[in-house]
């Protein structure tokens, strides 16, 4: 059965509940006219009546302007489920648990990088291991890797001594969830894990810097740290394989007992547990230990990225490279939402609370929001938003993670090749250095949606507002 | 033994003829369909379709060796999906890509025996998982058909 939301208002559609069979709330999909069109181009709303079937959800299924078919889940999407009778789905978060974004400012201007910039990116490329997933440059000991499953970013600054303590504030939940149990980890994942801290990975992972190209709102710029023409560098990479494993595992353990719940689900990806229960607990505790991991992951390669700009450009890594902000899009929180404590996925979704969630933020972002970052692709903008207090009431407290895959990753390697790519970016102004040209093929620029279009639904939606928009000058691919 | 993968000095795909192996891409996965008229074959056309997505050179691959495998689970399609997450896990963790597999049990919920593959320094984590979604494996098609989203 084709399905077809109808108009709310100018940027949001509404799959009503009696569109589907088992559906227990309506699906929303956040996207213009144009946009919604690619939407119904594959099987993406298809997904989102599926999440719409949960047990405990409240609201909305909900989807953003960047969604695409997944599996289970949709990526771009967000669905909040109640504590009391919900579930939590593993699904619902994907296998990169916590992937996300990180965001540095460096204390220079592009203009004045010139031939430096060539040094940097060498430097990055050594110093931030990409590609592989054998041999990141830290092995952790059984202790170390409990340490970073259950303390995150704190821990891999106190204790293992990779950054700054100011660090720390500017990250979502302080770059550690609560209730990590590092017994709840397999050893399997902890084995994937072991040797993995500070790498990137492959897929769409990397390491961008960029031009602040121009400002838009200038108070939030100000508070974000973030001027015209300075440079930036985006880190995108999460829980790499531990938290792949750690998805498996509970995807496994909770499949066959869906009967004995009594859920029945469309789609067994969408394998779920009560929240309440303990295979539900389980995982909760697992997924925030795979969470932590992927902070700490992203704050190991900040402090690669600092060492390697005071290399290259000389003075203090610490003045010389500041973070801006750390963001999850592959997760689920309980937070606090229309009064109620409720369970919020986000898969391919990042939190974006506004000024009125501003107590749960740094004393420093809390009158402008929270800092978004929209990476787009090579050769195209990413942007820097705020969370606007629209994203209360029409997405719990989210928006976007990026542009959106708009072509596969086949149909994106017919068009070029790897080599051809790495041209036309170098010609473009992009410096590269990617350890696979497939990889590089794969993640081609026109290959996602224009992320100029996605951003400024958002902005329109009320949910985030744009502050600056980044352009790439140089790019480290798996 | 049951080989489909591609090394420096590849084996011949003993399968091939009885099978085939589609790639249906999605917008951010990879579907495997994979038809056999022998249900190990089904589970080393698979393995086979998973190596050719772990590497870019096979040209590069080091000497083939095997690794023991013993595996359960709930039915035949989900020992499938572990097979294949296997495979992910020793390309991650040792750098071996399984590419066919030398069964010497295989029943509906068990396969034991060993994967058979190769050594390759750049063998690409590129494939997550394979999921449960439209997770399926049933007598049909040329024998065995077989259905299965990767996690790219």
């Amino acid at each position: 059965m084709s399905l077809s939301p109808h108009r709310i208002d100018e940027v949001t559609w509404e799959l009503p509940a009696a569109s589907r069979p088992g559906m227990r709330v309506p699906a929303r999909v956040i996207a213009d006219a144009e946009l919604l069109e690619a939407i119904r181009g594959d099987g993406s709303l298809d997904q989102l009546a599926n999440v719409a079937t949960l047990p405990g959800i409240v609201g909305f299924a909900i989807a953003m302007p960047d969604i695409h078919q997944g599996y289970g889940f949709p990526v771009g999407a967000v669905a909040a489920t109640r504590l009391d009778d919900g579930v939590v789905s593993p699904g619902g978060v994907g296998y990169d648990i916590n992937c996300g974004v990180r965001l540095l400012a460096l204390d220079v201007g592009a203009g004045e990088l010139g031939r430096s910039l060539g040094r940097l990116m060498d430097e990055l490329a050594r110093a931030v291991p990409s590609g592989t997933g054998r041999g990141g440059r830290l092995e952790l000991s059984d202790a170390d890797l409990d340490g970073v499953l259950a303390g995150g970013a704190p821990f891999a600054v106190r204790a293992l001594g990779l950054g700054e303590e100011a660090d720390l504030a500017l990250a979502e939940s302080g770059g550690r969830l609560p209730g990590a149990d590092p017994s709840r980890v397999s050893a399997r994942a902890k084995e994937r894990g072991r040797d993995q801290l500070g790498t990137i990975g492959s897929g769409n992972h990397f390491l961008e810097l960029q031009r602040v190209e121009r400002i838009e709102d200038a108070a939030a710029a100000a508070a974000f740290g973030l001027r015209e023409g300075q440079v930036t560098a985006l880190i995108h990479t999460g829980s790499r394989g531990l938290g792949h494993q750690v998805c498996t595992d509970y995807v496994r353990l909770m499949e066959p007992r869906l009967a004995g719940w009594g859920i029945d689900l469309p789609d067994r990806q969408l394998a779920c547990a009560p929240l309440a229960s303990p295979e539900g607990r389980d995982y909760l505790a697992a997924m925030a230990a795979a969470a932590n991991f992927a902070w700490a992951n992203r704050q190991a390669i900040a402090h690669r990225v600092r060492q390697a700009a005071a290399r290259v450009l000389g003075g203090d890594g610490a003045s010389l490279v500041r973070p801006v902000y750390d963001v999850a899009h592959n997760v689920a929180k309980v937070e606090r939402h229309g009064g109620a404590e409720l369970c919020v996925h986000r898969k391919g979704a990042t939190r974006a609370f506004g000024p009125g969630r501003g107590g749960e933020l740094p004393p420093a972002l809390a009158a402008v929001g929270q800092p978004v970052f929209i990476p787009g692709s090579m050769g195209t903008a990413s942007w820097v938003l705020r969370g606007a207090d629209g994203s209360g009431e029409r997405s719990f407290g989210s928006a976007c993670h990026g542009a959106g895959r708009r072509l596969s990753r086949t149909q994106a390697r017919k068009q070029v090749t790897g080599a051809e790519l790495r041209r036309r970016l170098e010609e473009g102004g992009v410096t590269v250095r990617a350890a696979s040209a497939r990889g590089l093929a794969e993640e081609a620029p026109f290959a996602y949606k224009d992320v100029d279009r996605v951003v400024d639904v958002v902005d329109r939606a009320g949910i985030a507002a744009r502050v600056a928009r980044l352009v790439p000058i140089g790019v480290v691919k798996g | 033994m049951l080989a489909t993968g591609g090394s420096c000095a590849p084996e011949p795909r003993i399968g091939k003829l009885a099978g085939m192996v589609e790639l249906v891409d999605h917008t951010g996965e990879l579907e495997m369909r994979v038809e056999h008229e022998e249900l190990a074959g089904v589970y080393a056309e698979a393995l086979g379709a998973l190596a050719a997505e772990l590497v870019d050179a096979p040209g590069e691959a080091g000497s083939r060796g095997r690794r023991p495998v013993d595996l359960r689970a709930s039915g035949r399609d989900t020992l499938l999906a572990e097979l294949l997450n296997e495979a992910i896990y020793l390309a991650e963790v040792a750098g071996f890509v399984a590419d066919g597999l030398e069964p010497e049990v295989l029943e509906e919920t068990r396969v034991a025996g060993a994967l058979v593959g190769y050594d390759h320094p750049g063998a690409r984590p590129v494939v997550k998982a394979a999921t449960f979604h439209g997770l399926a494996l049933a007598p049909g098609g040329r024998g065995w058909r077989a259905s299965v989203v990767l996690d790219v």
